[in-house]
This record gives structure tokens, sequence and C-alpha cells, in this order.
């Protein structure tokens, strides 16, 4: 079988789409920020695409995390003031929440944080 | 794309003659040595190949089929997601392949149709390599994507010069 | 009896450790093994390695260390160690499932009998070589065009591992679920 024009139509295209697949993959992706939560000399990764509750251990109890909807806040804390769970859901890089009488802070990180950052300034 | 116009009578006989080669590929290609494992030049398609030239569609499709379990029972991977890997990607392939030859019934030759069927089954693949192993196996992708390029377009050429010279087709012409 | 290699497979997809998952993997290559099966030991670390660091490139959970740009979080890194030990772990499992157990019905069922009756033919007579690879493979098809299909069978013995392979994995899965809590 001879080489036809549609084999060489079909070369270009396939490379084009593999070209297009691997630039689109390697390249940093700018939505996917991820929420980081310091407590007790640890750190915590979560990203913010998956629904998660999760229960962390401060030095005066327990504070919950829940992630909904690409928001991340506390929905519970053993601390008197409960100033963390009126803080409200954040899903902003650089924004924060924290829970200073556990010793908790969740802050909202990126992996292109360079056009995000001068927005939110 | 020179299209028969009698099929042969008996032709789950030809589906097993090519299943048969297609096991028989595998086989050289596991014996041959390759610089890494996993990576492979896919030889195994060949008859796949020829099938879209000299059986009807649904023949194609059995013998897909055909492949995908009798590689597995070789192996002994009929439980295992290797098969399921092998059998969805050889599957969505061999649609496009036949899809593909419909279209551009006489204008195309093997290379596009090889390119076409090696992309859409790592295509498939990686979409069930991300759902069943983590959102990072998309990274995977890019190597299985370049490898898949230049392997289909070898196994395309080797496809192309087997229907010139092979006496067995023109056989099956007359 | 063989319905004992499914309760396994199913079992073994169940456990939620990945250490015990990791473990129960290892032991299906030792079974196979000791049953003089040939085993290559390079490519499954190879397989377990490539699906760890797809699952660290992608992190979650507790931040153990970083690696240059990249974190390494617990979770990922268990994801990882469970998720490539389910897969070397169910091959091998396959692997010692005997063939004679498993009847395919209907035309598939003939089909793939012929299909083993002509791989035989393939194997036999001269070896195909890299020069010639065309010629060689078109005087295979048409030494074979005049042939027709003889009662085969397919070339595997039976491996009669069920029992062990049962009982461990119902070990491993119990430990699994913790019954002492430790």
């Amino acid at each position: 079988m001879p080489i036809k024009l549609a084999d060489i139509a079909i070369f270009i295209i396939t490379l084009a789409i593999i070209v297009f697949y691997s630039v689109t993959t390697l390249q940093k992706d700018s939505n996917s920020s991820y929420a980081k939560i310091e407590i007790d000399g640890n750190t915590f990764i979560y990203p913010l695409e998956k629904d998660l509750i999760k229960t962390f251990h401060g030095p005066i109890g327990d504070t919950t995390i829940e992630i909904k909807n690409g928001k991340i806040s506390i929905t519970e804390s053993d601390c008197k003031n409960k100033i963390c769970i009126k803080m409200g859901k954040i899903d902003k890089l650089g924004q924060a929440v924290a829970c200073l009488p556990n010793k908790l802070l969740i802050t909202i990180e990126g992996e292109s944080n360079d056009e995000v950052d001068i927005l939110s300034y | 794309m020179t299209k028969l116009t009698s099929y042969p009578t008996n032709s789950n006989r030809i589906i097993s003659i090519l299943g048969g080669l297609c096991l028989f590929l595998s086989l050289i290609e596991y014996i041959i040595p390759k610089p890494i494992p996993f990576i492979k030049l896919g030889i195994a398609n060949i008859p796949i190949l020829i099938s879209i030239v000299i059986l009807p569609k649904k023949d194609i499709l059995k013998l897909i089929l055909i492949k995908s379990i009798g590689g597995s029972l070789v192996s002994g991977n009929l439980f295992s997601w290797i098969f399921l890997y092998s059998l969805s990607g050889s599957l969505i392939s061999g649609i496009s392949m036949i899809l593909i030859s419909i279209l551009l019934n006489n204008k195309v030759s093997m290379i596009g149709i090889s390119l076409i069927g090696s992309l859409t089954s790592n295509l498939t693949q990686i979409l069930l390599a991300t759902a069943i192993l983590g959102p990072g196996a998309k990274y995977l992708g890019v190597p299985i994507l370049i490898i898949g390029f230049i392997s289909g377009t070898f196994i395309g050429v080797l496809t192309n010069n087997f229907l010139n010279k092979s006496v067995w087709i023109r056989n099956f012409n007359k | 009896m063989s319905i004992l290699n499914y309760v396994s497979i199913i079992l073994f997809i169940f456990i939620e450790s990945s250490l015990l998952k990791f473990l129960l993997a290892l032991i299906y290559i030792l079974i196979c093994k000791y049953s003089k099966m040939r085993i290559k030991i390079i490519p499954n670390i190879i397989l377990l390695f490539s699906v760890i660091i797809i699952n660290l490139l992608y992190p979650f959970g507790r931040v153990l260390f970083y690696l240059g740009p990249l974190r390494i979080t617990l979770e990922s890194l268990l994801s990882g160690i469970q998720k490539g030990s389910l897969l070397i772990g169910l091959m091998y499992l396959s692997k010692n499932i005997s063939i004679s157990s498993i009847k395919i019905p209907g035309e598939v069922g003939l089909l793939i009998k012929d299909t083993f009756y002509y791989f035989n033919q393939f194997t036999q007579g001269d070896k195909v070589k890299f020069k010639t690879f065309i010629t060689d493979i078109d005087n295979k098809l048409l030494a074979l065009s005049n042939t027709k299909p003889v009662e085969s069978e397919i070339i595997r013995k039976n491996r009669n591992n069920t029992l062990i392979i049962f009982s461990t994995t119902l070990i491993l899965f119990i430990l699994d679920l913790n019954p002492f809590n430790f």
C-alpha cells in the first residue's frame, strides 16, 4: 500500500494531539490550588477539588476542617471563642484561616502563585 | 485501501489463524530483549491491521476479543487489571480504526490507521490508569503517547510492506 | 474448590492496609516461585515504583519531607504502595488460578480453541528472523492455509495452590479488620 495524503494528515493531527496533551499536562495547573494545614509542627496538604472532613488534634483539643465544593473551612473546634469557625470558607490563593488557641493554620497555596498573587493584593 | 469483494466462506478460520498469529507475535515481542520493560513495539497488532483489509467489520471485533482473551490466558492475567486495560484499549482502538477505514475508504494506508489505533488505545489506557491509579497517572501519558506514536508509525509501515509482498494476501484476493 | 479462588480475589481487593496488601502480594509471588513458575522480579519492582511515583505526584495528607519541588506525603505514599501491590498481587493471583477451570462458552470459546491450535502451529517450523520478518510470517501463513485445526488443549498445568492462597488471604484479611485493636 502506498502512503496516501490522508496518512500524512493523520500523522500531523496525531502529533498535534500528542503535543497538545503533553503541553497541557506538563504545564503547571493554575486551578489546582490546595490547602496547607500546619499544626504542631506537622504539615498536611489537601487538594481543594476533593471533598474531605478531617479532625486534627492540637494542644487544647480537636479541630475539624471540611473541604466542600472547592472551599475549606473550620467546622468544629474545641476552642472557646470559635473565631475560627466564624472566619468562614476560603478558596483563594493567599487566604488563610486559623484557630490560634489550637495552633492550627490553614493557608491556600497553588502551583503558580505569580499572577494570582498580584490580583489578590 | 482495496476491499475484498467476497469474503472467505469460513471466516472463523481466518479469525483463528490471525488470532494465533497475534499470540505468536506477542511471544516474539516477549522474547526480544528490551531496554525498559512495559515498552512494547506492538507487533502483535499487525494481524488486527491486516484484518481491517480482509475481514468484515463484525469479525474484526471478534478477532480483537480473541486476541485479548487468548493473550491473557497465556500470561495468566485474566483476573487482573491488565486484562481490563488490554481489552478496553483494544476494543476502542479497533472501533476507531474501523470507523476511520470506512470514512477514508481508499484514501488511507495502514500507517494512518495504525496511528489512529495507537493513539486511541493509549488514550483509553491513560484514562483508565488515572481512574484506577490516581490523577498522577496523566503524567505517564506523555511518554506513552510519544512511544506509541513512533511504534504506531513503524507498525503501519511494516504492515504496508506485508500487504504489498505477501503471497498469502494475494491468494486471498483471488 | 475453584470458588475459593474467586473469594481470595475479592478478599485481596478489599484489604485496606497498604502494608498487609504489599505483604500478601509478596506471598503470592513466593507461591508462584515455589510452584516453579518463571518470575521476573525487576519488572515488578519497576511497576511498583512507577505506581508509587504516580501517586506521589498528587500530594495528599501529611508532608513527610521535601524532595526538591516535590512534597512527599504519607497518604500518597501509602496509596501508591496499596495500588501497586493490588496490581501485582492480582497478576500473580491470576497466574495461580488454573486455566482448566475456566470454560469460555459459545462461539468465542471455539474460536479460542482454534486460535491456540494455530498458535502452536506458528511456534513450530522455521524460526522468524528479523531481516526476513515479512516473508517468514507469510510462509508460515501459507503453510497453515491448508491445515484444519484438530483438538488441542491449552497448555497450562493445573496448579493446586488454592488452599494455601485462600488461607493466607483470609488470615491477612482478618488482620486487616483489626480485631485486636492494635
